[in-house]
Formats: structure tokens, sequence, C-alpha cells
């Protein structure tokens, strides 16, 4: 019987560390979150790795739909491969769908993205689909991302 | 006891006159902000006070709005963004002046005319100068800086020192790697001047009297509409 109870306190106490704790652990995700976008932005080139991740965070309606089924874009490269504008465009171009990416679901050439995020003020005009992108860039091209995905 | 009087009304007219630092108060938060304590990042909490100079960052999907002082100038911290704040406060004066590093910022400056405002924000390429005001601003490394007046009127200026005078839902936009800012007017004049063609006509106008042409003498000549074309615009319509 006294070790029937002794169990029913444990429980109790094991409860009560997990309400206590659970603030801790919640707040320790959030800073982590803040703390991987201050050390991206102090990247000189970012890595695919960096894009996807940044790209779910921005668009987490994406991240369910390609549980069930994954987009060929996502797992074209290795994530530690050096992230090129024609990468990070073709992500955008397909999954927001923007109005000039029709050229790149026809071809799949990653200029056509490029084309597509230039003509909706995602990205500048002025480097090719081939140069690597550092984190401050991606961190840039996100937010434009975001902001045209709200003007649509 | 005159001497101590002056000087206490020397100190007193000092204390008053000399800037302290304003109340900066987070009023509203969603999803993930932090505050740069030391040399980490520490959630920020809504009512909580912040320092002078202190960094502010916010999470994808989130945002914090911030009151800078007793006048109710706030600041709306989009997501992605990273901004430093400084705030002064007298009773005749507020001097704030807020670092945009990256991202998106809205900030809601409302006029006091007895109060003399001073609200700067400032990126690495161009400074804006707000003068009751509602402003969005964003800076990113390549698409440099874009100032959107919502409300009022604003002045912003470039490393140059060449400035522009906005208001009414003008932009003004400074490119990273460019010297000049770029037209004010660029995002509406798609939208108001209308390109004429020849005999006065709107292109739309020049379409329609295409068709029509190209109708009455595919009528008349009962020729190949390549030929026609040729013959429309030698007419001048196009």
């Amino acid at each position: 019987m006294a070790k029937l109870a002794g169990g029913g306190m444990f429980k109790k106490i094991i409860l009560a560390m997990f309400l206590l704790l659970m603030p801790a652990i919640l707040f320790s995700q959030e800073i982590n979150q803040i703390e991987w976008l201050s050390q991206l932005d102090s990247k000189a080139i970012a890595t695919f790795g960096d894009g996807k991740k940044l790209f779910y965070m921005t668009f987490p309606e994406f991240s369910e739909k390609h549980k069930a089924s994954p987009m060929d874009e996502l797992n074209k490269y290795s994530d530690n491969s050096p992230l090129t504008r024609g990468m990070i465009a073709a992500i955008i171009a397909r999954e927001l769908n923007l109005k000039g990416s029709f050229l790149y679901i026809l071809t799949g050439w990653e200029r056509y993205a490029c084309r597509a995020c230039i003509a909706e003020g995602i990205m500048t005009s002025d480097s090719s689909e081939n140069d690597p992108i550092s984190g401050p860039e991606l961190l840039d091209i996100m937010i434009q991302a975001k902001n045209a995905k709200g003007r649509n | 006891m005159k001497k101590a009087i002056l000087l206490t009304i020397f100190f007193i007219t000092f204390f008053y006159s000399s800037n302290s630092f304003a109340d900066i108060t987070v009023i509203k938060i969603q999803g993930t902000a932090a505050y740069r304590d030391g040399n980490k990042w520490s959630p920020l909490k809504e009512k909580m006070k912040l320092p002078e100079g202190v960094k502010v960052s916010t999470g994808a999907n989130s945002y914090a709005v911030i009151s800078l002082n007793s006048i109710n100038h706030t600041v709306k911290v989009e997501p992605l963004t990273m901004i430093q704040i400084f705030s002064k406060e007298t009773k005749s004066e507020t001097d704030t002046h807020i670092g945009l590093k990256r991202g998106q910022i809205t900030a809601n400056v409302p006029r006091d005319e007895k109060v003399k405002t001073i609200f700067k924000v400032s990126t690495p390429v161009a400074t804006s100068s707000v003068r009751g005001t509602e402003e969005r601003i964003t800076y990113g490394n390549r698409s440099g800086m874009t100032v959107e007046v919502l409300r009022g009127s604003i002045e912003a200026t470039n490393r140059l020192g060449r400035g522009n005078l906005i208001s009414g839902r003008q932009k003004f936009v400074q490119m990273s790697n460019s010297a000049n800012s770029g037209n004010i007017l660029s995002s509406v004049r798609s939208i108001t001047i209308v390109s004429v063609n020849g005999y006065g006509l709107i292109s739309e106008e020049a379409q329609m009297a295409i068709q029509e042409h190209f109708l009455i003498i595919f009528k008349e000549t009962q020729q190949s509409p390549s030929t026609l074309h040729g013959q429309i615009s030698w007419r001048g319509y196009v």
C-alpha cells in the first residue's frame, strides 16, 4: 500500500517538474531559432540545407505538404552543397507558383526560375543563377519572397 | 542665500533640459522575438522594459511591437528582422534612432506640436527622417533600402547626402550597389502615365483601330494577313 502511494507521489513529482521545465524548453527552442538566424547572417556562403531550413521556417505550410509528397527540388542536392541563386529560386518559383515560373516548370532550367524571381522583385538582376549566395542574401531573398506571397 | 537659490534653479533647469533615456517597452509579441542580453539572446516578453541601445531580433512568421517613448511612438518589428534602438526623451524633445541591420519595420510616429521630434531610421546605405507619419522600411543585403510612406511625409537621404522628401504612398529605393537612389515615382508610373501612340491614341485604342482596319482591308482586298500588317503600320497607327 505504502509502495503504491510512493509511486503516485513519484508521478506527481515528475509531472510538476515537466510543467516547470516546459516554458524553459519552449523558450530555448525559440532562442535556438534566433541564434541560428544570427549565425546565418554572418555566413559568407550559405548551404542548400540552410536554404531548405529557412524556406520551411518562413513557409511552414509547405513543410506539412512535403511530408506527404516530397518535392524534387528539395532533394536534388545534398544539404552541405553551397547554395546558388538558381537552387533557391527553383524552390521559391515552384512552391509560390510565381507568374513567370511556367518556362521553369516546362524546361526545369534554374535560369528561368531566377527570371521569375527577378520579375516578382524577390531577387536582383545583377548576377546569374550559378552565383553562390551568402547568409544575408538568403535572408533578404526570403523576406522578399514572403512579401511577394503577401502581394499575390 | 541668493546664490543657493540660483544654483538650485540652475540645477533643476539643467536636469530637465538634459536628455534622459526614454522608456522602451514591449507592447505585443507574436511568435519568436528576442533581445541581446550581454553575449546571449533572451526571449522578449510583453510589458518588458528594454535598455537604451538594445538589439531586437525576430524569427520567421513573428513580430514584436515596441513603444519607444511616452508620446506613443511605436515600431513594429516584422519577421526575420534585426534592429538596434536608441531613444532619448525630455519634456520638449524626443530623439529616437533605429539601426536596421536586416528585415522590415513599420514605424508609427504621431505628430505632437508641443514636442520637437527627431526620428531616424538608418541602414548601411541610407537614412530616413520621419516627420509625423507612418512608414514601412525594408533593408536587405542585395535589395538595398526601400522606404514606403504609408501616411504623412519623410525625408530619405543616401550616403552621399542626396535627399528626397517623400509623401503620399511614394517609395524611396536605394540599391546597395548604386550611388543614386531610384525614382520615387517608379512604383506608380506604370499605372498613372499612359503611353500615347500615333494620332494621339492610347495603346488600347490603337490595338482596336488595327483590328478594325484589318477587317475592313481584308474584306475589300482579300489579301494575306502578312501583307495587311505592313499596310497598317505604314498608315501610321503603330
